[in-house]
């Protein structure tokens, strides 16, 4: 009997004898997930979840990540099947007002320039010796958007979604902290002072109601792939627009979108496996993720002064910061930095309207990426 | 030229060329049903424009 005892106290304490290096590390680096979310308030309602799937994925025998576990139910259901990204941008389509977009369609190709970093990016992987599928994995943070970049990497380069989907979300909760210096310094004090009319309101309801199965039609027949994220964002737009279905709108911005953003986050710390996560290539990932989202914003600045110059002085360049998909951080970043200078200077609306565009922007470029992908025998 | 490279050209002018082009083709069809479906005060006051 004593004997039995002796085991039965060994596997209480098996956990220990197990515990690596690397799983102390990563569950440090979980807490510093949960420290930002829950002290800094970045991005909260990804990084809680997430650091505590780092914690729980690393927690030796616990088997959550194992064939049957926990965890893997999740990721295999809703993350390798891309379910998981598509239903968020249900409830992103929901929240989203394109008002300020319709009201000023030229400010949309703002979105498109907020979308070349996702292309030098890629380029910079390869030549730092990142295969072609890895780099589009990479390069795709510069989308500044977490599910478009789960969808991309949960197709192409799986392996690398945990530190892909870490560098998306911590730097799009960073970008209030990124662009500011790059903001100031493309622009001189006289442009980032220039005020712009501020738009009519020329909306009608059928125009809103319209917009959304247009892009849908038009953007899914040039890039097909791209069709379930822009598909269901715009969905969830029609459904907010129509005003017909409260309900599933209410239930697309709340609870579905509430339980899909648990489950992700747990998906995505689960995939924080020490042995696979601490490898140097991490380290470059997120590296590469900063400058992508960094070179989006030069882009987008360089561009709005490009249409600046074109409109003779009518645009003000800082909008195009704002042509990235973080909604609407991006965009209160470009209204606060324009009062910065003229504290009278009202930019937000339009920065409203670049920032919509670099969300449909950004869709289309990974739709594009993967329409190429597969037209070249690669996807 | 490596292969790899090649691929990566294509798709980096693709991707930068096509995300622009398409998003200005948006523009378009936003500006023809903006002329198509017209703002009108006194209807979207009343509620007359749902569908």
């Amino acid at each position: 009997m004593l004997e039995m005892i002796q085991h039965g106290v060994l596997s209480l304490f098996m956990g220990f004898g197990a515990f690596t290096v690397e799983n102390g590390i990563m569950i440090l680096a979980g807490c510093g997930l949960l420290f930002l979310g829950i002290k800094k308030g970045y991005e909260p309602l990804l990084l809680v979840p997430i650091g505590f799937g780092a914690i729980l994925v690393n927690i030796p025998l616990a088997g959550m990540m194992d064939e049957g576990g926990l965890l893997r139910h999740f990721y295999d259901f809703g993350v390798m099947n891309e379910v998981f990204p598509c239903l968020i941008f249900i409830g992103i389509g929901a929240m989203t007002d394109f008002a300020p977009l319709l009201e000023n369609p030229r400010i949309l190709l703002l979105g498109a320039a907020g979308q070349f970093g996702i292309f030098l990016t890629l380029l910079l992987a390869m030549g730092l010796g990142f295969n072609l599928l890895d780099s589009v994995a990479i390069g795709i943070i510069g989308a500044c958007d977490g599910p478009t970049s789960i969808y991309v990497t949960s197709k192409y380069a799986p392996h690398l979604l945990g530190a892909v989907s870490v560098a998306a979300y911590s730097y799009m909760s960073l970008v209030p902290l990124i662009q500011p210096p790059i903001m100031r310094f493309l622009t001189t004090e006289k442009e980032r002072k220039v005020r712009m009319e501020y738009p009519s309101r020329s909306v009608s309801r059928n125009l809103k109601i319209v917009f959304p199965i247009a892009v849908t039609v038009v953007t899914c027949l040039i890039a097909p792939m791209g069709t379930p994220l822009m598909g269901m964002l715009m969905l969830g737009n029609l459904m907010k627009e129509c005003g017909v279905v409260p309900r599933l709108t209410k239930a697309s911005e709340n609870e579905i979108a509430n339980i899909v953003t648990l489950l992700l986050g747990l998906s995505i710390g689960a995939t924080m496996d020490g042995a696979a996560f601490l490898r140097g290539q991490t380290l470059l990932i997120l590296g590469l993720g900063l400058i992508a989202i960094c070179l989006d914003t030069v882009m987008g600045v360089l561009f709005g002064k490009l249409m600046c110059w074109l409109t003779g002085g009518k645009v003000n360049p800082l909008i195009g910061a704002a042509g990235i998909s973080a909604y609407p951080m991006a965009a209160r970043v470009v209204q606060s930095e324009g009062r910065r200078y003229d504290t009278n200077n009202w930019l937000l609306m339009h920065a409203m309207g670049a920032n919509t565009g670099g969300q449909v922007g950004s869709i289309m470029a990974a739709g594009i990426m993967l329409s190429v992908l597969k037209g070249l025998g690669l996807g | 030229m490596d292969e790899k490279y090649t691929y990566g050209l294509v798709i980096t002018v693709m991707g930068m060329g096509g995300t622009l082009v398409s998003l200005w083709f948006i523009t378009l069809v936003i500006g023809f049903l903006k002329k198509l479906l017209p703002y009108r005060e006194e209807q979207e006051k009343n509620g007359k424009e749902a569908v």
